[in-house]
């Protein structure tokens, strides 16, 4: 089979990396201490809503080291710094 | 939790998620739901979907899902927390984050097993069946591979490589529908648009999904959108419905190509008049136009150039 652009995995529920709650899916869990988390430009904040439904706030953080160091070249700093975080199941190129 | 069941006759799935029937309809502005929180009133009834008394984009599960796992899913891309905001006048920096977001749900989503296609768009307008007017956008993550995506990659068979590239060369040497462009991305009313006002957003280079833009792309691709919805905004002097679609490569493993691109239906023709999917449209799927797309080219052109 060929090879899913988004490093598909096997498996129901969002891959959100090693970073995610263990509390994630109880209703109400994250609603204190949002996982925070970088992607290209943007900081994430996952929270948990109190019905359980994923809620992420994004906003504009500072340029990521890796992306920096790319300069005009950003492709592969933009998802950088999550696929880290993911141990590798994100960010994979067709 | 939605049924899906197939429909023989046409060979096309058709979702059922009667939920939806009692998902908010139209709220009076202090209760829409995509409002930031007011400081305190997090936990009572005025709270909202977002918690927060400020944000910048907000990304949340539907509460009424046209799919949710294991058969898919259903989100909500809340642009920001201004009410009275579109895509059009959102700071260009905002735009671009939105871009980015975009981004990230296609690479999470597109990561399920349970997510064939991931289809991020926006409803414009009561005309087009909006609920909620709050400046936002939705994700469906499709179990399936859905029917215009099937049809985009049967044209690229059919032209024997990627037809939204040859699609687009041929419009850059005719011209005339031409309505905006800049270094990555172009921007037309396509040669055999259904709309009077299609317009399809297309990246220069061969770009199968978000995933292969770089920054200086995604900054482009917002830079059009806005473009193209300010004039669209202007062209008739009022906020101008439309359907927004990102087409990009499906994620259900096979990876038979796609190329990055937004497409807009808006059903105006005139300022007043709608177009109708009637009988001909919907009995034997074949699109009776009012306007000749070269028209609405030139249309389109100078209402972006006043917007600008």
């Amino acid at each position: 089979m060929a090879s899913n652009p988004t490093g598909r995995q096997p498996g129901h529920g969002e891959q959100s990396g090693v970073n995610e709650r263990s509390g994630a899916g109880e209703p109400g869990a994250d609603r204190a201490a949002p996982r925070q988390q970088r992607y290209g430009p943007l900081a994430l904040e996952r929270h948990r809503k109190a019905d359980g439904r994923a809620l992420t706030i994004f906003s504009r953080a500072e340029p990521s080291p890796q992306a920096q160091a790319a300069g005009s070249s950003e492709r592969d700093a933009a998802g950088g710094s999550e696929r880290d975080a993911a141990g590798g199941r994100e960010g994979a190129r067709p | 939790m939605s049924e899906l069941r197939f429909d023989e006759l046409r060979g096309e799935q058709v979702d059922y998620a009667i939920h939806r029937q009692d998902r908010t309809f139209l709220p009076p502005r202090d209760h829409c739901p995509l409002c930031p929180t007011p400081a305190g009133a997090v936990g009572t009834a005025a709270e909202t979907e977002i918690p927060f008394p400020a944000f910048e984009i907000a990304v949340f599960e539907n509460r009424f899902p046209a799919f949710e796992a294991p058969l898919g899913a259903a989100e909500v891309v809340v642009y920001t927390d201004d009410h009275d905001a579109s895509l059009g006048t959102l700071a260009p920096a905002r735009a671009e984050e939105l871009m980015w977001v975009w981004r990230q749900r296609y690479q999470q989503l597109g990561a399920r097993a349970d997510v064939d296609y991931v289809y991020i768009f926006e409803n414009r307008g009561v005309e087009v069946g909006v609920t909620l007017h709050h400046p936002h956008g939705q994700i469906y993550g499709y179990p399936f591979l859905p029917p215009v995506p099937t049809l985009e990659l049967a044209a690229d068979q059919r032209l024997g490589g990627c037809a939204p590239c040859r699609l687009m060369q041929g419009e850059l040497e005719d011209g005339r529908r031409l309505v905006h462009q800049n270094d990555a991305v172009v921007v037309y009313v396509p040669f055999a648009a259904r709309w009077a006002y299609e317009a399809h957003v297309v990246m220069r280079q061969h770009r199968r999904s978000l995933l292969e833009c770089d920054a200086r792309e995604l900054r482009a691709l917002a830079g059009a959108l806005q473009a193209l919805q300010r004039g669209y905004d202007a062209l008739f002097a009022r906020p101008f419905p439309y359907v927004m679609a990102l087409h990009q490569e499906p994620t259900d493993g096979a990876a038979r190509g796609g190329h990055l691109h937004v497409e807009f239906y808006p059903p105006l023709r005139t300022a007043e008049k709608l177009k109708y999917l009637a009988g001909s449209e919907q009995g034997a799927g074949a699109f009776i136009s009012d306007t000749l797309p070269e028209q609405s080219a030139a249309a389109l052109r100078d209402a972006i150039a006043r917007a600008a």
